[in-house]
């Protein structure tokens, strides 16, 4: 029997977006992903920093732009060949390459200098972990919202682009 | 001239981008580029700073993107560019698109060494919406048509099949080739009078036809020209390290900002010239 790699839709309020995740390729990752669909946390959470040209970044935040609680942060896993090319997902973190959690974004460009260069600080990049197979126009619609500032945030979109609800589709 | 320095510290909101040329950065000059990463941390404080652009000789020479992207991991870490790379990498990632020009120097600048800091590298005329205004950017060496040996070099060395060329050679020979260009170079600028390395103003009012206002750098003579009666031809400064034997070097750069009212569209914005200065 063929391992099917895990689907998980995201249903929005512009569209729905349907996700293959490579499990192979990153499995913490995959695996802390769908810990998040599975427990609702991605319910309700927004696409709070949109830039076109660049990336659309959600998961994290309310409709208020209030942070949700987050387990433990999931190893880097950006050395696993993948890259962060137009219609890929892959983890948001801080500046620590390890901590990421529940943030993530779609690349809506080919972003080469996200990809994973050296295990160093500057170089580890970020994790892809899945490509879009479905609803890239509707993250065309998204990507070219209007926004604005947020206290401190930045490239806020000036109307919520939420995520009702992420499902699993199959696994 | 206002300073850079006063203009995001009383209205960092207002600084939408950042337009600046002629740093002619390299190795020899570690205080420029000290100062072109003090620009970046500037760059990347101003809460509304859109993009960056670099409008040419923003390197002293080069020879290729090879010289950077073969040199292995290790030896990336000690590379004076590395720095720059990591900086620009951030503002990035912060939302800054940062938009590079080629000069006379450095036109053998490539996308994939820019694709290291998602840089994009654009082509003159570039043409930029400014309030209700169009600008015309470009570095500026296209407009000193009086140079007429200069021209020639120049419709050279931007002949896709002269640049195949130089690329095919090995970097130490690329080496040799830019020294011998240099000092060329040198010997003849030399013996010209100061008006033909100027721009040639009926080449100005030609070429600023297709828009409202021109800008440019190259000539490392910043100032704003009235070119027509309705068009100004404004020109961004080299970088400059002054009073070098003094116990305060400052490195200082005539560059260029649009700026827009807070919570205004980008229908209001404003360009300026404006006086970058640090101690280094």
């Amino acid at each position: 029997m063929v391992d099917m790699p895990p689907v998980v839709e995201l249903d929005t309020n512009m569209g729905a977006i349907v996700i293959e995740l490579n499990e192979e390729k990153a499995p913490k990752t995959v695996e802390n992903f769908l810990n998040y669909v599975k427990s609702g946390h991605y319910d309700g959470t927004i696409f709070h920093r949109i830039i076109d040209g660049f990336m659309i970044q959600g998961g994290g935040m309310d409709a208020e732009m209030n942070e949700k609680a987050t387990n433990a942060p999931v190893e880097n896993e950006a050395d696993n060949g993948l890259k962060n090319d137009k219609g890929t997902i892959a983890m948001a973190r801080t500046q620590d390459p390890h901590s990421a959690t529940s943030q993530f974004f779609i690349n809506v460009k080919d972003n080469d200098f996200l990809n994973h260069s050296g295990k160093n600080m500057q170089g580890w990049g970020y994790t892809v972990f899945g490509k879009v197979t479905s609803g890239m126009d509707v993250i065309d619609k998204m990507r070219s919202v209007p926004t604005g500032r947020f206290g401190m945030h930045a490239d806020v979109p000036n109307e919520p682009v939420v995520i009702n609800s992420a499902t699993i589709v199959t696994q | 001239m206002q300073s850079f320095n006063h203009l995001i510290t009383t209205r960092p909101h207002e600084v939408r981008q950042v337009l600046i040329s002629d740093l002619h950065l390299s190795p020899e000059e570690p205080a420029l580029v000290q100062a072109f990463l003090a620009l970046l941390d500037d760059c990347l404080a101003l809460p509304q700073l859109k993009r960056l652009f670099i409008l040419g000789d923003w390197f002293e020479v080069w020879i290729g993107d090879d010289a950077y992207l073969t040199l292995s991991e290790n030896a990336r870490q000690s590379h004076w560019l590395t720095p720059l790379i990591v900086k620009l990498k951030k503002l990035r990632i912060a939302g800054c698109e940062i938009l590079v020009m080629h000069g006379n120097r450095d036109f053998l600048l490539g996308q994939p060494f820019c694709s290291l800091f998602g840089g994009e590298l654009i082509y003159e005329p570039y043409y930029l919406t400014v309030g209700q205004q169009s600008y015309r950017l470009e570095h500026g060496d296209a407009l000193c048509t009086d140079d007429k040996k200069y021209q020639f070099f120049r419709k050279m060395m931007r002949n896709r099949l002269t640049q195949w060329y130089l690329l095919n050679k090995s970097l130490t020979k690329r080496l040799a080739i830019a020294d011998k260009l240099r000092q060329k170079s040198q010997q003849n600028n030399a013996n010209k009078a100061a008006y033909i390395m100027d721009v040639n103003e009926d080449a100005a009012i030609q070429t600023i036809a297709d828009s409202d206002a021109l800008l440019h750098g190259h000539t490392h003579r910043p100032a704003i020209h009235q070119a027509t009666a309705d068009k100004k031809r404004y020109v961004l400064g080299d970088w400059r390290l002054l009073d070098k034997d003094s116990r305060q070097p400052k490195v200082s750069a005539v560059i260029g900002a649009v700026t827009a009212h807070k919570n205004s569209d980008d229908n209001n914005a404003e360009f300026e010239l404006i006086e970058f200065k640090m101690t280094v």
